[in-house]
């Protein structure tokens, strides 16, 4: 005990002043909060929520602002300018175009962020039981998976579309039948490879059942490329139900969606291109700014990017 | 290798057959008889039912249709009257036309940008590219194509929009069609080529007194391509798809306007020949690619 205190020996006894040296100034911060900085610091990502916040409060309150119903003619503004009265404008039939393009952004972002969640139930579930069952189950489920998606999703939302009228409920279904399959693929791989991880071993060692170190230890761990992925579903469910509408399966008159708005300016585009001009704007803005947001979350999420 | 190729087309095949049946029974769902119409009476309907079999029962519709398709029969198009496979083989050449060029310039176009993306040393054309990379990615078709139809068509009044009578009028539907899988490809290509650009073999190449050009083709291009040609499939799948909006909105007689119209029209055995049709295409595109892929790469076992 003795020897080791004195100088020339192993250890040297640290000089008063240098005590403080392995002091750690800053305060250690939770995994969430280091990931909200990173996400905050991202300007691209900062400017998607601030616009993704600013359509949600319009498809909120929007109908609120304005006198006017999405259906309520008005011949005296059939494809009136922007003024005053109407904002935006009015269309062919003298509708308000700020209120609708109001109910359009709300049948978008329900139709997004609702479908997005489905498929994240149906993906995780499906995808985390083929990863950690592996053998027979995962084999067929996988067979399954291929089948889907071999075609594009677009004929069965189209066929689904036609099979069960025109409305959210059958959008949503279409959208979310050939849906499941990126997420569920997402979530096999990871499951797959987390599960060979020493921390699952020791779950099942203490005795914990499959569903628990299934959706208790493995999926929390794969969390991350999880919420990528959904990020990823919410522009595609949006696109999708543009797409629809504008071709003419998806959401009916008189009932206002972006891109049932884009299918009625069609034919006055030459004369009245502003009708056309908000509903592409605000697909295109909502869409690119999803993209932002899940770009900046996917990276804020990853530990790596310090 | 070979086990793989006829496992991935037993795959293929089971794909159509799900497919068949899935769009069948989906079709008959369809609310109405597909004779329905203002001034045709219930008798009307009913012998046209039974003269086009649809009076049997539901199985055995299905069994009677399967042994047609096999056959090559995709049914008729009773608002039309006339068989589908006429209408396919009517509008394929515009469709064929219009994707293969678009296919082209998005191949060409998208690995040069990526290209150009990789080696520059302006930020200014990096950003400007990058820009165009995000906003093809973020734009959907439709949008593409009508901004093109305001500003070329109505606006500059430059290009024709209506119809496929001249070369000219090739270019807006083409570039709408491509503009797309130009960014995604792009993009695609900057990745896996600046990954390339720091190889050893790159070096050697240079060190070695080799052209700019024999470096950048033969050397980095080589090893970068590979991801690129997996986007064949789906680019595919996009560009058919993608025709639908196309090919209505330049009023191009083409599969996608026709099946736009089969929709509007309610054209349910029209639609069920035309879904068939466009998976088939894709799956035996997809199927290509896959193989066209374990040629190019021989790394590629396989062994999923």
């Amino acid at each position: 005990m003795e020897t080791s205190t004195k100088k020339g020996f192993w250890f040297e006894p640290i000089e008063p002043e240098l005590q403080n040296s392995e002091f750690i100034a800053i305060s250690s911060k939770g995994f969430l909060a280091e990931a909200s900085a990173r996400f905050l610091r991202n300007k691209r990502a900062v400017f998607g929520l601030v616009i993704i916040v600013f359509f949600a409060a319009m498809a909120l309150f929007g109908p609120f602002l304005v006198p006017y119903t999405y259906d309520g003619q008005d011949p005296a503004f059939v494809n009136a300018p922007p003024s005053a009265a109407h904002w935006l404008g009015a269309d062919k039939f003298g509708r308000d175009i700020f209120v609708r393009l109001c109910y359009g952004a709300r049948i978008s972002l329900f139709i997004g962020f609702a479908s997005a969640l489905i498929n994240l139930f149906i993906g995780c579930v499906l995808g985390g039981i083929s990863g950690y069952a592996g053998g027979k189950v995962d084999i067929i489920l996988m067979r399954v998976v291929d089948i889907i998606y071999a075609v594009p999703s677009m004929l069965y939302v189209i066929l689904i579309m036609m099979a069960l009228g025109a409305n959210t409920k059958s959008i949503l279904i279409g959208i979310c039948i050939p849906g499941w399959i990126g997420m569920a693929r997402q979530v096999r791989g990871q499951i797959i490879s987390l599960k060979q991880q020493e921390f699952s071993m020791a779950a099942l060692v203490l005795g914990a059942g499959d569903g628990r170190i299934l959706f208790k230890h493995l999926m929390i761990n794969a969390i991350g490329p999880i919420i990528v992925q959904l990020t990823f579903l919410v522009p595609q469910a949006i696109f999708t139900e543009a797409f629809l509408s504008f071709v003419g399966v998806g959401i009916s008159a008189p009932m206002a969606s972006w891109g049932s708005m884009c299918q009625s300016a069609r034919e006055f585009i030459t004369l009245y291109p502003l009708q056309m001009l908000w509903p592409t704007l605000s697909i295109s803005l909502t869409i690119f700014s999803l993209n932002f947001l899940g770009e900046g979350i996917g990276d804020a999420l990853n530990p790596r990017n310090k | 290798m070979l086990k793989t190729i006829i496992k991935r087309i037993l795959i293929g095949v089971a794909t159509m057959f799900v497919l068949i049946t899935v769009t069948f029974f989906l079709v008959r769902l369809m609310p109405g008889s597909p004779f329905e119409a203002e001034n045709v009476s219930t008798q009307m309907i009913a012998s046209l039912e039974k003269e086009y079999g649809l009076d049997q029962p539901l199985f055995n519709q299905y069994v009677l249709y399967l042994e047609k398709v096999l056959h090559g029969d995709l049914g008729i198009s009773y608002k039309k009257n006339i068989s589908v496979v006429a209408l396919i083989a009517r509008g394929m050449p515009a469709t064929m036309q219009i994707g293969l060029l678009a296919f082209l310039m998005a191949a060409v176009v998208g690995i040069g940008l990526g290209i150009w993306q990789a080696s520059t040393k302006s930020g200014f054309i990096r950003g400007l590219l990058v820009s165009y990379a995000t906003l093809g990615v973020s734009l959907p078709g439709f949008v593409t194509a009508l901004l093109l139809i305001v500003v070329f068509g109505a606006w500059l009044q430059a290009l024709p929009v209506v119809g496929l009578t001249s070369p000219k009028h090739y270019i807006l539907p083409v570039i709408a069609q491509a503009f797309g899988p130009i960014a995604t490809i792009s993009r695609l290509v900057k990745s896996t080529y600046s990954e390339a650009m720091q190889m050893d073999y790159v070096t050697m190449a240079r060190a070695k007194g080799l052209s700019k050009w024999q470096i950048s083709l033969k050397h980095i291009l080589k090893n970068a391509i590979l991801p690129v040609i997996t986007y064949f499939g789906p680019a595919i799948a996009f560009l058919l798809t993608g025709s639908f909006v196309v090919e209505s909105l330049f009023s191009i007689p083409g599969i996608g306007k026709e099946f736009v119209s089969a929709i509007s029209n309610r054209d349910y055995t029209l639609v069920l020949g035309l879904s068939i049709f466009i998976g088939g295409v894709i799956i035996i595109a997809n199927l290509l690619v896959d193989i066209l892929c374990a040629i190019v790469d021989p790394r590629i076992k396989f062994n999923d």
